[in-house]
């Protein structure tokens, strides 16, 4: 089952259709708590949870170890092995409402337990550290969340946002990119771009008033720029090898 | 690069495409949903679905189209005819839209362009002009926004109605030339032009395209430099497809998506 994270950030209706046009099994996440793993299945081994028993352990195992009591009730919990974090919107509007819902200490917690994460157009943004669409206020930085070292920067041109079909190349050894064909077009909606620290994040590039970073991949990590639900069939496709890549059904 | 958008656009009414000429005159053109569907396997970038009919039932009809399109095609989705509120919008998003447009409504009330931004981002909000020449021979050049599809001279000037609009909110331009719509004769190159000049966010050039030609030159630098052309009659009476108008746009030195 893939987790769709709704934080009330834009229109998630496409992501869902496509993934339903994929036949991947998908559902809205419920709260924070669903990415956390206590009383599911698949998601364990958080730290500090010092779980001893082997992966192959029923859930029932796993809830009881972990039992701080109450969470037998919710036991048969949906266990996601994956997780999209779709959405567009204000960089510090999102943040805020991720961080007032609990699910930004979620989303650290899932990625660092290198699960499979996929995140969409301001679900990239929001990884990194700071942002220019959200200037410190009153000399308090508004933090992202802080996943990848970087920073996300404003086009500097005259037609900004971009909108539309743009040609996207793949990147050093990337799972998902490497193998993508000359002339590959995604679609593209945004006014900022991401700059991560580290320059072996990038797993896809673009050029709009110069080159970018349209794609980060580490681990069972993957981001992207561009909407692959909007991308007809090579977003389609993208999308199936993701879920193929790092085995999420 | 970023690629020049190819966009069909469906006239819908009550359920059936339909085209008029010069904003009257209609003739049937075909079911929506199949239509979306072949544009989309030739290679339409996005889809533009205007509701032509202006009754609730009209409405509801083309929300049930978009519903089902965006079950099956994976490329944008824009709404208009008939969106006077951020609810109509609303509905339209709800429904698959990823973006509306509207014309008279914003005339009536520019203010309903910021609440629009405001509930969905600027990038959802598509400010459709429908603009005709009202300058003489001789006379500078001058255009007019008219209301009501096109039976309505507001006397407010296009290219400063463009950019007021963008202030506001609008996140894009969907500029249809009244004079060329549905007659074949082509894009109005100057008004595309000088509104792209003014305006940061993306036009789409929209009204009349008879011939390839046409298209390419709305979208070549030295002709109309619009981002994205809107094409209706061409194909939906099959005189070309999307496949042959990228061709012969690539051929001409534009950027198209394969």
């Amino acid at each position: 089952m893939i987790g769709v994270i709704n934080y009330g950030a834009g229109n998630l209706g496409s992501v869902m259709n496509a993934l339903a046009r994929l036949g991947l099994p998908a559902r809205f996440v419920q709260g924070p708590e669903e990415l956390v793993g206590r009383g599911s299945g698949r998601p364990r081994g958080v730290a500090g949870e010092g779980a001893t028993g082997e992966g192959s352990a029923s859930e029932g195992t796993a809830g009881a170890a972990g039992s701080s009591g109450s969470s037998g009730a919710r036991s048969s919990g949906p266990a996601y092995s994956g997780i999209i974090f779709p959405g567009d919107g204000h960089f510090a509007t999102a943040m805020e409402a991720l961080d007032r819902s609990g699910y930004s200490e979620a989303i650290r917690e899932w990625i660092s337990a290198d699960r499979p994460f996929l995140g969409i157009c301001i679900g990239l943004q929001l990884l990194f550290e700071t942002s220019e669409e959200a200037p410190p206020v009153q000399g308090r930085e508004i933090r992202g969340l802080s996943v990848i070292p970087g920073t996300v920067r404003k086009f500097q041109g005259p037609k900004v946002p971009q909108i539309g079909w743009n040609e996207t190349r793949g990147k050093g050894r990337s799972k998902l990119f490497s193998s993508l064909p000359d002339r590959s077009f995604f679609y593209y909606i945004h006014s900022y771009y991401v700059v991560p620290d580290a320059p072996d994040w990038v797993a896809a590039e673009a050029d709009y008033y110069g080159t970018y970073c349209s794609a980060v991949e580490r681990g069972a990590l993957t981001a992207v720029q561009f909407h692959p639900e909007k991308s007809g069939a090579l977003g389609l496709e993208l999308l199936r090898r993701w879920a193929e890549v790092y085995h999420v059904s | 690069m970023l690629a020049k958008r190819i966009i069909p656009c469906l006239d819908v009414d009550d359920g059936r495409v339909v085209k008029g000429v010069k904003f009257e005159g209609i003739k049937d053109a075909g079911d929506p949903v199949e239509l979306a569907r072949r544009y989309n396997e030739q290679g339409a970038d996005e889809l533009t679905f205007l509701d032509i009919g202006a009754s609730y039932k009209s409405r509801d009809t083309l929300m049930e189209v978009v519903r089902q399109v965006a079950r099956e095609v994976f490329i944008p989705l824009c709404v208009g005819g008939g969106i006077r509120t951020v609810d109509d919008m609303r509905l339209a998003m709800n429904a698959g839209a990823d973006k509306v447009s509207v014309c008279t409504a914003a005339l009536r009330n520019p203010e309903l362009l910021t609440d629009m931004a405001r509930a969905y981002g600027s990038q959802c909000v598509v400010l459709s002009i429908d603009a005709k020449r009202v300058s003489g021979p001789g006379e500078d050049p001058r255009w007019h926004a008219f209301a009501k599809g096109g039976r309505e001279d507001t006397g407010i000037d296009a290219i400063q109605w463009a950019i007021d609009a963008v202030r506001l909110g609008a996140g894009e331009i969907l500029l249809n030339s009244i004079d060329a719509d549905g007659t074949g004769a082509g894009y109005d190159l100057e008004l595309t032009r000088l509104v792209g000049a003014a305006v940061p966010v993306p036009v789409i050039a929209s009204g009349g395209a008879g011939s390839l030609d046409q298209i390419v030159e709305a979208l070549l630098p030295d002709g109309g430099n619009a981002d994205a052309a809107l094409v209706a009659s061409m194909l939906h009476f099959g005189r070309t497809t999307i496949k042959e108008i990228k061709t012969y746009a690539e051929q001409k030195g534009v950027l198209v998506r394969w």
